[in-house]
């Protein structure tokens, strides 16, 4: 009898434990949104259960950790696969493109033109950040905003050789300077508009006069800056900010100017061909806040278009590289001009 | 299939007889396996180069037109084959003395100081220039703050300025030389010492010796070792880039990659820049095949040969004091250099010990990518090694039996296994960009492509360094087993598969190294999710800091070391100098 009672309701006890379960995992409760819905919180509910966005960067790697950071204290289901690159990241991203194989979800790269280029395999941006962009702020109109606006010619310089500084871009002229200066060898676009801004703002005869100075040249910034931590050089016309405050934070006799400042545009955007749109949508969206641009701009790092944004460097001073005046036969134009004046040696 | 090596091809049967279709068919089935073999390696080959000479030709030769109108080429040309050359002739001089160095030594400290020479070679390429860079960068290069110091040198820069013509020739000589002393101290141990012990019993000098019997006899093996050096120099990229920019000294691999800088790439005149050294790869290698002849001239070992030289004090003392100062110099300096700026904040130039931390290493190899690059380094290294093994012997074994196979496929081997080295690495990882990343092989972004990638690149060296070994092994006991009736398949796996074990040995253990090393290609081929400890290093140098390069430069030796290491443990404990 008491047997057949607690039988009874150990079967009673297993089927309302199957039912509870059915009722849990059964449609309706705390499942993903379907892709036709398309309102934020949908889209944020499929972004945690797509888990991961894989972001090709081409920002210094401080920057790129702190925006990581930011976000993953917002969306901590999310993890950020960064990639950093350089020049070999539209390379990459357009083989990718063309294969359809696995990789960028979200590409940053320092250039406009890409994207304009690439508009058609860009996804729209349609987020609560993306209506508040600023309407001429885009290298893809509705695709791909400038998130950020960074330093690349700007003076940096040793402490302990130059205790005095440098104020202006004249100051690189003294007779001190000689044989101490670094520049960048590589004449791109970046480096074209570089020379270009150098020659309209100080001169025609500026390039010649630094020439005069015996410089040596340098394949990235980053080494450049390097060079100028060790000693080996004292003063270069390159760097980032991001790459000074990192030896600086070593203990590194560094030192650098923000005025009349030569800078490149970051853009982003969201690769059509992302297997995981939605959680690309929603690191985009971080990155257009202002909480993400804080994060990937502020504390003197680099500029933000977004008005407000606590502690990013002011913009307003800034010439900032124009791609579409920079063409392959203009580049072509500034390389034969550097190697003119700067000279190959044979 | 050694069998069909033997029998010639009806058309030869007899001179003047016209064969007949089903003799010829007869031929044509016996040769096929070769057919096979080269039609295979032609195909793997020109995988990454006939895109990119596609690309150079098109639109009327654009590329090529463009490159004969870029301002400066007179000067960039000049600058590759000075260096090219110069290059050469240290390493070739170099590597030659370090090997008669060793080989004089006797053989208690043969056994242990046999390898040293290669150990510039365990060292990442890009670390080693950094290296060197620490050690001799002329305003606070550790060696020049020491030099000036000494009072001997005034001034606030020098004496030895590395970023100098000179002494970027200097530098990829000594990286050049590891190559040479690997094939021509081979060349002396397979040789034998009859010839010339018979030279001295008949009244000749040790120098006349030298010169009369050795030197001659290692023709093949300087001929290989210099074209093999020649197509490095000339491709050289790592040192010119990282040595020769700030002095604003372009070399072709530099401009060329100049260019890959740019977005849109100018991909045309990027591939362009490498026609002028496919033209000279295929002129070395005819020039080579002339100067040789028939390699069967070069007799190996015959007689079994014990090596009863006894060294004298002077002899062993200048040889081991040669080969230490070569290897302080080359690797152990720069690696100290290495060392020590892996444990500093950054680089400073000083030698100061009181800011020395350990907190560099945590800090870059606890990091995910970096594991993740260690295991697939090694896993695709290991992988291409295994499959490129037998297709060099194949390739070396069909090139040295050109006689008994149809003319052209040896010639094509010959050219086809060559032709990889010829194109500096960052083109062939543009190649092979274009080819894995559409139909029909579209394997770009996975470990595959980079077996692939790797297969091709290692082709050279492992069907040079097999030939040179079957070369110096000689016919004589591979006749003599077919004489006795052994068949090919056993003549190859029981005489000259053990003969050669420690040569396949070596060369399986400088493939490792170099792919560990390799960067041209993986650099192109890496994705998020499949990632190689080269390009980690290379990230590091372009966007992290020189700390972090050491860190990542000191692993990969240890990784290295470990690889050679267990590569001449399997291939006897006196792979080198035993046969």
């Amino acid at each position: 009898m008491r047997l057949r009672r607690a039988t009874r309701l150990l079967f009673a006890a297993l089927g309302l434990a199957g039912l509870l379960t059915t009722a849990a995992c059964g449609p309706g409760a705390g499942s993903t949104p379907d892709s036709s819905d398309q309102s934020w919180g949908a889209v944020q509910q499929r972004a945690n259960a797509q888990g991961v966005v894989r972001w090709y960067s081409v920002a210094p790697p401080d920057q790129n950790d702190r925006l990581v950071k930011a976000f993953n204290e917002k969306y901590p289901r999310i993890r950020v696969d960064v990639t950093r690159g350089a020049s070999e990241l539209p390379t990459r991203v357009n083989a990718e493109l063309q294969s359809g194989a696995e990789g960028a979800d979200v590409f940053m790269y320092a250039s406009t033109q890409w994207y304009a280029d690439h508009r058609d395999a860009l996804l729209p941006v349609d987020s609560p950040a993306g209506a508040a962009w600023p309407a001429d702020q885009w290298a893809a109109t509705g695709s791909a905003p400038v998130t950020a606006v960074q330093p690349f010619g700007m003076i940096v310089w040793n402490t302990e050789a130059f205790p005095q500084g440098f104020q202006t871009w004249q100051d690189l002229l003294r007779p001190d300077v000689r044989g101490k200066l670094g520049m960048r060898s590589v004449v791109n676009n970046v480096n074209a508009g570089l020379f270009d801004f150098l020659t309209r703002t100080q001169g025609e005869g500026y390039l010649r006069q630094l020439a005069t100075q015996n410089p040596k040249f340098y394949t990235s910034n980053v080494t450049l800056v390097q060079a100028v931590a060790s000693g080996e050089i004292s003063v270069g016309e390159s760097a980032t900010p991001s790459a000074i405050k990192d030896l600086q934070s070593k203990g590194a006799p560094l030192a650098y100017s923000v005025k009349d400042v030569y800078a490149i545009p970051y853009s982003t955007a969201v690769l059509k061909k992302t297997h995981r749109p939605d959680a690309a949508r929603v690191f985009l969206d971080f990155l257009m806040s202002k909480e993400g641009q804080e994060a990937l701009n502020g504390d003197g790092y680099s500029g933000s278009v977004l008005p407000g944004v606590q502690g990013t460097l002011d913009t307003t001073g800034m010439a900032v590289l124009d791609e579409s005046k920079f063409p392959p036969d203009v580049i072509q134009h500034w390389d034969a001009q550097f190697r003119s004046i700067f000279g190959t040696v044979g | 299939m050694t069998s069909q090596i033997l029998e010639r091809p009806p058309a030869d049967a007899a001179p003047g007889h016209r064969a007949s279709i089903p003799a010829l068919a007869r031929g044509a089935r016996r040769q096929w396996p070769w057919i096979l073999l080269t039609a295979g390696v032609a195909l793997l080959v020109l995988l990454p180069l006939v895109p990119l000479q596609g690309r150079a030709l098109s639109n009327g030769a654009d590329g090529l037109r463009q490159l004969t109108a870029l301002p400066g080429l007179g000067a960039v040309v000049r600058n590759t084959i000075l260096m090219g050359l110069g290059a050469l002739a240290v390493g070739m001089v170099l590597g030659t003395v370090l090997a008669f160095c060793v080989y004089a030594m006797p053989p208690r400290l043969r056994r242990y100081l046999a390898f040293t020479p290669v150990l510039p070679m365990v060292i990442p390429s890009v670390a080693h220039v950094v290296g060197f860079v620490f050690l001799f960068s002329p305003e606070n290069g550790y060696v020049n703050t020491l030099l000036r110091g000494t009072g001997l040198f005034s001034g606030g820069s020098g004496p030895i300025n590395v970023y100098t013509s000179f002494w970027i020739i200097v530098y990829t000589g000594v990286h050049l030389a590891a190559f040479v002393f690997l094939f021509v101290y081979s060349g002396l141990r397979n040789l034998g010492t009859e010839y010339e012990l018979a030279a001295r019993v008949n009244g000749a000098g040790s120098i006349r010796s030298l010169v009369t019997i050795t030197l001659p006899l290692l023709r093949p093996t300087f001929v290989y070792a210099g074209a093999v050096v020649l197509l490095l120099a000339l491709g050289q990229f790592t040192g010119p880039l990282i040595l020769g920019r700030r002095e604003g000294l372009d070399v072709l691999t530099t401009r060329m990659y100049e260019l890959t800088l740019d977005y849109p790439v100018n991909y045309s005149l990027a591939a362009a820049f490498g026609t002028p050294l496919i033209v000279v790869a295929v002129l070395l290698i005819v020039a080579q095949r002339k100067m040789i002849g028939n390699v069967n001239r070069f007799v190996g070992q015959g007689a079994a040969t014990v090596d009863a030289r006894v060294p004298g004090r002077v002899t062993t003392f200048v040889s081991v004091t040669i080969v230490g100062v070569f290897v302080l110099v080359s690797a152990i300096m720069p690696l100290l250099a290495l060392a020590f700026v892996s444990l500093s904040p950054f680089w400073s130039g000083k030698l100061s010990l009181s800011a020395l931390t350990f907190e560099n290493y945590p800090d870059t190899l606890n990091s995910p990518a970096i594991v993740d690059s260690v295991v697939t380094s090694l896993t695709v290294s290991v992988l291409a090694v295994v499959i490129v093994l037998p297709l060099g012997m194949l390739i070396a074994l069909g090139i040295q039996n050109r006689d008994r196979l149809w003319r052209p496929l040896p010639t094509i081997l010959d050219v086809a296994a060559n032709l990889p080295l010829s194109i500096p690495a960052a083109l062939v990882g543009f190649g092979f960009l274009f080819a894995l990343s559409g139909p029909p092989l579209q394997i770009y972004g996975t470990s595959a492509s980079f077996v692939l990638g790797y297969v091709t690149i290692m082709i050279p060296y492992a069907t040079r360094y097999q030939l040179a070994t079957l070369v110096a092994l000689g016919r004589q006991t591979f006749d003599a087993s077919r004489v006795s009736g052994g068949g090919p398949v056993r003549t190859f796996f029981r005489i000259i598969l053990p003969l050669s074990r420690s040569g396949i040995a070596s060369s399986a253990a400088i493939m490792f190294v170099l792919l560990i090393h390799e960067f041209g290609v993986s650099l192109l081929l890496r994705s998020p999710t499949v990632n190689v400890l080269s390009v980690a290093l290379f990230d590091q140098y372009d966007g992290g800091s020189y700390p972090q390069v050491a860190v990542i430069a000191i692993v990969m030796t240890a990784i290295t070391a470990a690889g050679v290491a267990a590569a001449m443990l399997f291939g006897g404990s006196r792979a080198l100098e035993r046969l």
